[in-house]
């Protein structure tokens, strides 16, 4: 098997795992550094948005995905550390990221906006994170696992788009529709939330 | 190999089990996936969609399913924000019946024209699965189900579509179904004016 079909087989079966999020301990059992992994892997938007901005992210250059790692492993430190309490407003954030990184992708369009895109995403999920733990002893080894979960998802995303990006035109196509679905669904979010206002 | 990814991609379809059959399903993907695949009316619009794009080829051939979700989110926005569109029923109507005639004559559209009618269309199928989305128990949930079984039946269609390809016949397959889809879409107009 090829390691970017590999790499692609993986982000499926994350998504596969999507549930419904529940806040706090997701499995009491699994420990605080799994715990902190799943939170932006079972909160369907905070997964969306990041999956959004990782396919962007694909039609870059290998040299800024790198640098967006880093970018996005020092925007996660700051959302925890900064205390915002804004898990509000972060939905508007995952909602428009997924929108904006979603259209770029289907219109494949240059992402100069894509790491500050992906900071802000990384951010957000990172403070809804540090929110919602409230600053318990094994906090920072939640931290870890969230970050972790963040820089895999974007890794992957982001690799695989790569991969495809310059593979065969029909591989190209796949991207561009999912892309398209993730505007859909991204802005159908953002159409809700202002609904709920 | 590739026996292993679909039994993979098979494993991630399996839902829960549940003991009791209560109807629809409200809960949210499985409502929202299921909002196209039993409106007849949708589905022989998305399907005829992919069809078209088959018959037109590249580059309309993505393009027509690229612009469709993303025109359909706009008309979902307005539906979300009771943001009100004259003849909703109508359009959706009509939508099958013109699609189905474009494949029946096999018009070869200019890139432009197809992708304003397909994408005035989207609009109004989006309007109409966007009015269901806040009553939905997990609306987020919702909204990506019904855009990726959208997204199926024009696979579908594309699919279908291929039959094109066959020297003996495939055209006229193709032409067909065409046909059939104008003539469910004229008596779900008939329906909608009555």
């Amino acid at each position: 098997m090829k390691t970017h079909s590999r790499r692609f087989l993986w982000v499926i079966l994350l998504c596969g795992a999507v549930q419904t999020a529940a806040a706090h301990s997701i499995s009491p059992g699994m420990g605080a550094f799994y715990n902190g992994m799943l939170h932006p892997l079972l909160t369907v938007e905070q997964l969306l948005a990041l999956l959004a901005a990782g396919l962007w992210l694909g039609l870059a250059e290998l040299k800024m995905i790198r640098r967006a790692l880093g970018i996005l492993l020092l925007a996660g430190l700051g959302g925890w550390f900064i205390p915002l309490r804004f898990s509000a407003a972060a939905v508007w954030i995952f909602a428009a990221g997924t929108s904006l990184a979603g259209g770029m992708t289907a219109l494949r369009r240059a992402p100069a906006l894509a790491l500050p895109l992906t900071a802000l995403v990384g951010f957000a999920a990172a403070s809804v994170g540090a929110e919602e733990m409230g600053g318990t002893a094994d906090s920072p080894v939640f931290l870890a696992g969230l970050l972790a979960a963040e820089l895999l998802v974007i890794l992957l995303t982001s690799s695989s788009a790569s991969r495809l990006a310059a593979g065969r035109p029909w591989m190209l196509i796949i991207l561009r529709v999912a892309g398209s679905w993730l505007f859909a669904i991204g802005a159908m979010l953002f159409a809700w939330q202002w609904s709920l206002r | 190999m590739k026996i292993k990814y679909a039994s993979l991609l098979f494993l991630l379809c399996a839902p829960s089990a549940w003991a009791h059959t209560g109807g629809l399903d409200t809960s949210g993907f499985t409502s929202g996936f299921l909002h196209p695949l039993f409106g007849q009316d949708h589905i022989i619009a998305m399907v005829a969609v992919g069809l078209w794009g088959a018959q037109l080829g590249r580059p309309l051939l993505w393009e027509l399913p690229v612009c469709f979700p993303a025109m359909m989110a706009i008309g979902g926005v307005l539906g979300v924000l009771g943001i009100p569109l004259p003849a909703i029923e109508l359009m959706i109507a009509l939508s099958g019946a013109a699609l189905g005639l474009v494949v029946l004559l096999s018009w070869r559209a200019p890139q432009a024209a197809a992708l304003i009618v397909v994408g005035l269309f989207a609009v109004f199928h989006g309007y109409a699965h966007g009015t269901e989305l806040p009553e939905a128990s997990n609306p987020l949930l919702f909204g990506i189900g019904f855009v990726v079984a959208t997204g199926l039946l024009h696979l579908a269609g594309i699919a279908v579509g291929t039959l094109n390809h066959i020297k003996s016949g495939g055209p006229l397959a193709v032409r067909a179904c065409g046909g059939a889809i104008m003539a469910g879409g004229v008596l779900f107009l008939i329906q909608a004016v009555g």
